[in-house]
């Protein structure tokens, strides 16, 4: 997954609303923007452009210049941390405990005895044991300032990143303006309303066993969608189609897990933390999802 | 009066115990706060409505203090 | 949440509150500031009116710090009790500026009624917090009126403990009021000019000059969360006041001995005389619980000075939260206060003087109790408005022990009863 920053933004008009088109966070990204105001749009347009680079640059780990290739290469000391990294990192941890070590950003590593390209695997059962050693939210420090973990471990923002730069610049865009917004990074999309009368967002989820099929269409005034799953992202272990998500605990992929699966919740960070969390419940994904309370689809 | 002042102290040890024993702490985790966070559960807001009743019963009784302070600062006591 | 055992947890209710501490759009507060205005009616049946308008607002700034100001407006008029007893004759009182005198009916408590005050206080706050878990708050005061001017800095700082359950907080103060009273402050026992003939104004030994005093105040305090719906307060509060403690209007009868011709009937009058320090102790604890949408909020507090003044007040709030965020609530306060040692309704001619006393109500025997009830009405775009009534009533002795000759015949404590209106509106912006 290689990012492709564009160095800009396309801006249009659709129908009632102004369409903000870039490509950003390894996908396609688009924000609708309900209201009549050039000038507002184009200023609203700049600024959600330049937060999402904002995030991504910073939580990215592709990159050399930012506090995740700092934490990463510490080789054991302790790094100074800002507000902002200081309350995702805790909110990781919360998670971490919440989901009895199932969602943890240590276990990044373990993709290095993996690749998910539809080939047939072997998987090496010795690198494996040895990685494992290196995932662990446990054995990191966190405090309120300062971040330091074991040397050669890593942190990875990947499975928090997209559905939190969908947040806060739904939020951002929303709060400066009142215009209802949503915004779509890639399938992940948080929609504001406000309290206004008008009619909701709709949006189609797709069935990966199609090329153009859609599933469905979710009416969302003030929500979010976040859909875990990457039906083109695949390995076979003896016949057998694994997912591309790793569980923590056991270094191995999840097996039975549903190709894809699409949370509804009120913001988009938690609909993908419940998303993910599903399809590490393998079979269980369905009843898992029940049991939350959550609106969600599932296609396997 | 000194009995009363004895069981004061007593209930205060007691509680400073608890909170810095760490055994079977009291509170709630993070994820927890949603009710503590609604504003009538808020022991600090507000703050006019009580600054009002702090000024009447300090002009028409001799005690003070006690929930909060600010000044008094009028000529009434 | 065993992958395989099915022992799964609902845990999308502490994500979704997670979340939205991680966005920071949990909070229905505004982003830039609070506005809070308030007015108060407050009427004593046949005695004090005042009225008390209020606007504060507070601006959020950048790093979670917070600037405050607070503008308080109040006006009184009516009459107060000046101390001295009733009499089956007319009394006549010198009023305070010197220029005339007031005279009171027989078997009435003397009022002075030439009492008219307007206030103005200015307070200034600024929070900063130190880092996540710490924070400063600083303050300034100033109040002015006709005879008294207050100057006041005050300081506190709090820390977070134990997952912030735990808040444990200490403050401080340090307040400079000067007091001119109309006629120059009196001489503590010296004698109330029988008449106007005092053109000078200066028979009781004021000689205009005004006087100061002092006052240190710490607070110590602890909040703790007890679980999902409980939170709990103590507190523990000091302070150490020196100066000019003596309220320069309040007098005290002279009266006849029980052996005289006319018993308890007034032969003069002097000025009340309290001590130049007073040492203040509270102890204060506060529960407040959620009960299914509603608040319970109950608190106590036990007060002594080194005057020797006890009190207890116990303070119950019930909220009662309808569906639409309106709410009323009922609240009751009772309150119980036990005298300073040198309090004395009247002090008898010929015996000696004690070394201080001071006939003023506010430092007797009494029993005071609230009744309120208040409306919370959200106004929509971030307003709240709130309406409350309350009658406030004391009771104190009116036949004391040591009342003879003719004060037997009177009420020496008469009920305060007062009606208070407030009016409440905020808004988050």
């Amino acid at each position: 997954m290689i990012s492709k920053l564009e160095s800009t933004y396309r801006l249009f008009r659709r129908e009632d609303f102004w369409v903000i088109e870039f490509t950003a966070m390894g996908g396609p990204c688009e924000i609708l923007l309900k209201s009549d105001c050039q000038s507002e749009a184009e200023r609203l347009a700049s600024l959600a452009f330049l937060e999402t680079l904002r995030i991504e640059q910073k939580y990215s780990r592709y990159r050399d210049d930012n506090i995740v290739h700092r934490i990463n290469n510490a080789h054991g000391r302790s790094v100074a941390l800002d507000s902002e990294t200081s309350r995702l990192l805790e909110y990781a941890g919360h998670c971490f405990k919440l989901s009895e070590g199932l969602f943890d950003i240590t276990s990044g590593v373990l993709r290095r005895a993996w690749k998910f390209q539809g080939q047939e695997t072997v998987p090496d059962a010795e690198k494996i044991r040895s990685l494992l050693e290196l995932v662990g939210w446990g054995k990191v420090e966190l405090k309120e300032q300062s971040f330091r973990m074991p040397e050669n471990m890593e942190i990875d923002f990947g499975g928090l990143g997209k559905e939190y730069a969908v947040d806060k610049v739904a939020e951002m865009v929303f709060r400066d303006s009142g215009f209802p917004v949503m915004v779509n990074f890639g399938g992940d999309i948080r929609a504001l309303s406000g309290k206004k009368n008008g009619s909701p967002w709709l949006i189609g989820i797709e069935n990966p066993h199609s090329e153009n099929g859609t599933a469905g269409t979710i009416e969302l005034k003030d929500g979010a969608v976040a859909t875990s799953g990457d039906s083109r992202r695949y390995c076979l272990v003896a016949g057998e189609r694994l997912g591309h998500i790793l569980n923590p605990h056991t270094g191995w992929p999840v097996r039975q897990a549903p190709q894809s699966v699409t949370v509804i919740a009120e913001r988009c960070t938690e609909a993908g933390l419940l998303a993910t969390l599903a399809m590490l419940q393998g079979r269980d994904a369905e009843s898992f999802l029940a049991l939350q309370g959550v609106t969600y689809h599932c296609i396997r | 009066m000194k009995i009363r002042k004895i069981f004061f102290l007593i209930t205060g040890l007691v509680f400073a115990l608890n909170i810095f024993s760490g055994c079977a702490p009291m509170g709630v985790q993070v994820w927890e706060r949603d009710i503590l966070a609604k504003p009538s559960m808020q022991l600090d807001a507000t703050t006019n409505d009580r600054a009002i009743d702090e000024h009447i019963y300090f002009s028409k009784e001799a005690s003070s203090g006690g929930g909060g302070f600010g000044g008094g600062g009028c000529g009434c006591n | 949440m065993r992958v395989q055992l099915g022992k799964v947890r609902p845990i999308a209710g502490a994500v979704a509150a997670l979340t939205a501490t991680l966005l920071g759009s949990g909070a229905s507060a505004g982003e830039f500031g609070k506005l809070e205005s308030s007015l108060l009616l407050y009427s004593e049946t046949d005695r004090v009116q005042a009225a008390e308008g209020l606007v504060s607002f507070n601006k959020y700034l950048a790093g979670g710090r917070i600037l405050g100001a607070k503008l308080t407006l109040d006006g009184l008029t009516g009459a107060s009790p000046n101390g001295a007893t009733p009499s089956r004759r007319i009394q006549t009182f010198t009023s305070p500026s010197g220029n005339g005198s007031y005279s009171v009916a027989p078997g009435t408590t003397p009022l002075d009624n030439t009492f008219r005050d307007n206030r103005i206080a200015l307070d200034v706050s600024f929070s900063q917090p130190l880092d996540r878990l710490t924070t400063l708050v600083l303050g300034g005061h100033y109040s002015g009126e006709q005879d008294y001017t207050s100057l006041a800095i005050s300081g506190g700082i709090t820390r977070d403990l134990n997952k912030k359950n735990t808040t444990l907080g200490i403050s401080g103060s340090y307040a400079h009021d000067l007091s001119s009273p109309m006629g120059g402050a009196p001489i503590p026992f010296s004698t109330m000019a029988a008449s106007e003939e005092d053109e000078d104004n200066d028979e009781h030994g004021g000689d205009g000059s005004s006087e100061t005093k002092n006052t240190f105040d710490v607070i110590l305090g602890v909040t703790q969360v007890f679980d999902r719906r409980t939170i709990v307060r103590f507190n523990y509060s000091f302070s150490h006041a020196s100066g000019y403690l003596n309220d320069p209007y309040k007098l005290i009868s002279l009266v006849q001995d029980e052996n005289s011709t006319d018993p308890g009937e007034p032969a003069g009058y002097i000025y009340e005389g309290r001590p130049g320090t007073r040492n203040k102790q509270a102890l204060f604890g506060k529960f407040r619980r959620y009960l299914s949408g509603n608040t319970l909020d109950l608190s106590y507090r036990y007060f002594w000075d080194d005057w020797k003044i006890h009190s207890h007040t116990v303070e119950i709030f019930y909220r009662w939260q309808f569906d639409d965020n309106r709410a009323l609530q009922p609240h009751i306060r009772w309150y119980r206060q036990s005298r300073a040692d040198f309090y004395r309704q009247f002090l008898v001619q010929g015996t000696s003087l004690p070394t201080y006393a001071s006939a003023d109500y506010r430092l007797g025997d009494f029993d005071a109790l609230t009744l309120g009830l208040q409306y919370f009405l959200p106004l929509g775009l971030g307003s709240r408005l709130s309406l409350g009534a309350e009658y406030y009533t004391q009771i104190g002795d009116r036949s004391p022990p040591q009342a003879f000759g003719s004060l037997r015949e009177f009420d020496l404590y008469p009920d305060l009863k007062s009606f208070i209106i407030k009016l409440g509106f905020e808004r988050d912006f």
